[in-house]
């Protein structure tokens, strides 16, 4: 047995790790959920078909467009004319064209650990070479997403709380949350939480992990209520409290932001050393989540040693058009021209 | 003063802040958390490790202090739930019959007062779990057929229906090392 003094200590190093891994998650929820948003609302003007590369909007202010940095070079590079086509430096980049080109289908959204993310990947492609995307968020419906559900093999939706962010200030952005609800309420949605909720009975605990992150209703109707005994609920329950208190804090950011304009907030991620974390699918950089270049340095050497042709890009985010039209309008993807 | 006291005086000054008083709860509830565990997860280290875990949600949760038996309760709770988990990340729900294990005797040593609970540790060995973890929060951890029905999950009548077969076991064991339940 540990001596006193050893087990003490590893209480406190636990406690502070937990508390660490918390404060983490917070930033990266917040992050996150708001690249969603901008993906959402950037969709929602983008034209239906994927297949033709949709242009940046360029009505409203214009956040100057003038470098890129992290996952590919490295460096700044200076972009020429930014006002008139925010992203064309994209296509004027062959080096760049070409690394976001590389073929690709996996959509990684935070908050998902290295280690989570490796192994989860690692066992889909053993069970059957398919990548599955997992949002954690799961505040859009990815398969009624033109140009992202192409790409994907499978779905999972997973996240809670949407509705709770509904501001009559911001009616793009409710658009997307009355999608969202409508979606919840649907026979897809309940099906995928089944079959999750399956998993998790399985023994997946990854699965498991990402139910715990919903909400205690959807939990408890769909997937223990029948399976676990009372007092192994209220274990559960307890581990979702966990994960509510990042919740709290994470749906109170989410309201602060949509409290203020999104510009701001954007300048607040850059000066907070946040950026956007892109990747390909199918020719085309998607945005897929908030995140320093710290963290998508890190994908990217998971990635690099993977078996997986995919890379992260890291964008400054300066490099992002912030409309300011009134409706919140915000466009942040990525696209490429050339197939 | 008696142990109730004791703990309540603790846990009300871990509870503003006094870190020596926590270290002092974990050392009172450590051992016999730890061997509850151990029941579970057949592993010294790994219920260790469990038992840190626990302590780790009390730093941060702090739930009231309803008396002992309520705070032993929850600890333990906490402990079954843990270790749950534990069992369910091997992917199997609990240890075979035969992989039941008692702790480590320099454990027992430094835990047991009495050779009489010793014994009994020793001889809920050879009971189904079911039973061995219900005698050992009676018998051993001193708690009462309402709490340990909430630490196990299993109804009352259940519960009765465990421990009268358990006792009877328990009794043939015990007869054979010389002892009484």
């Amino acid at each position: 047995m540990k001596d006193r003094e050893q087990f003490i200590e590893n209480i406190y190093a636990k406690k502070e790790a937990r508390d660490r891994s918390i404060r983490k998650r917070i930033v990266a929820a917040s992050g996150g959920m708001l690249a969603l948003v901008l993906v959402v609302t950037a969709l929602t003007l983008a034209p239906e078909s994927a297949g033709n590369s949709p242009k940046p909007q360029t009505n409203g202010p214009v956040i100057p467009t003038h470098q890129y940095d992290g996952a590919l070079a490295g460096d700044s590079t200076e972009i020429s004319e930014p006002e008139k086509e925010p992203l064309a430096f994209l296509s004027e980049d062959e080096e760049l064209m070409e690394y976001i080109q590389s073929p690709g289908t996996v959509a990684l959204t935070a908050p998902i650990d290295k280690g989570e993310l490796e192994e989860f990947i690692k066992e889909k492609e053993e069970s059957d070479g398919k990548i599955r995307v997992v949002n954690t968020y799961g505040i859009i419906p990815l398969s009624e997403v033109s140009y992202g559900g192409k790409a994907f093999t499978e779905i999972f939706e997973v996240g809670a709380y949407g509705y709770r962010f509904k501001d009559d200030n911001h009616p793009a952005y409710n658009r997307y949350i009355d999608a969202f609800v409508a979606w919840r309420g649907s026979d897809d949605c309940h099906k995928i939480y089944k079959e999750l909720g399956e998993k998790a009975l399985g023994g997946d605990s990854y699965a498991e992990k990402l139910i715990m992150m919903e909400t205690k209703d959807m939990f408890y109707e769909l997937v223990w209520s029948k399976e676990q005994s009372e007092a192994e609920l209220e274990a559960l329950e307890a581990e979702i409290e966990e994960y509510h208190e990042i919740w709290a804090v994470y749906n109170e950011k989410a309201e602060e932001v949509l409290r203020t304009e999104l510009k701001d907030d954007l300048e607040k991620l850059v000066s907070d050393g946040v950026g956007l974390c892109c990747t390909t699918l199918n020719g085309e950089t998607v945005l897929v989540g908030v995140v320093t270049a710290e963290q998508c340095e890190q994908m990217n050497e998971f990635l690099e040693n993977s078996s997986l042709v995919c890379r992260l890009i890291y964008l400054n985010p300066s490099s992002f058009q912030v409309n300011d039209d009134g409706e919140s309008v915000t466009i942040v993807t990525v696209t490429s021209e050339a197939k | 003063m008696s142990c109730d006291d004791k703990s309540r005086e603790l846990y009300e000054h871990f509870r503003q802040g006094d870190k020596a008083a926590f270290e002092e709860l974990v050392m009172l509830y450590r051992q016999g958390l730890t061997l509850f565990i151990h029941r579970y997860v057949n592993d010294m280290d790994t219920a260790e490790d469990i038992a840190e875990d626990v302590f780790v949600k009390l730093l941060v949760k702090k739930p009231p202090y309803k008396g002992n038996a309520s705070f032993k309760t929850w600890l333990f709770t906490v402990g079954r739930n843990l270790s749950l988990d534990q069992l369910r990340k091997r992917r199997r729900y609990a240890p075979t019959e035969e992989e039941a294990q008692t702790a480590p005797t320099a454990v027992e040593d430094s835990f047991f007062e009495s050779e009489r609970k010793r014994a009994l540790y020793r001889a809920l060995s050879a009971l189904p779990r079911e039973e061995r973890l219900l005698m050992q929060l009676i018998y051993i951890e001193d708690l009462s057929y309402d709490h340990a029905e909430k630490i196990l999950g299993v109804s009352k009548k259940k519960l009765y229906a465990l421990s009268r077969k358990a006792k009877e076991a328990l009794r043939e064991e015990l007869t054979k090392e010389g002892t009484e339940l």
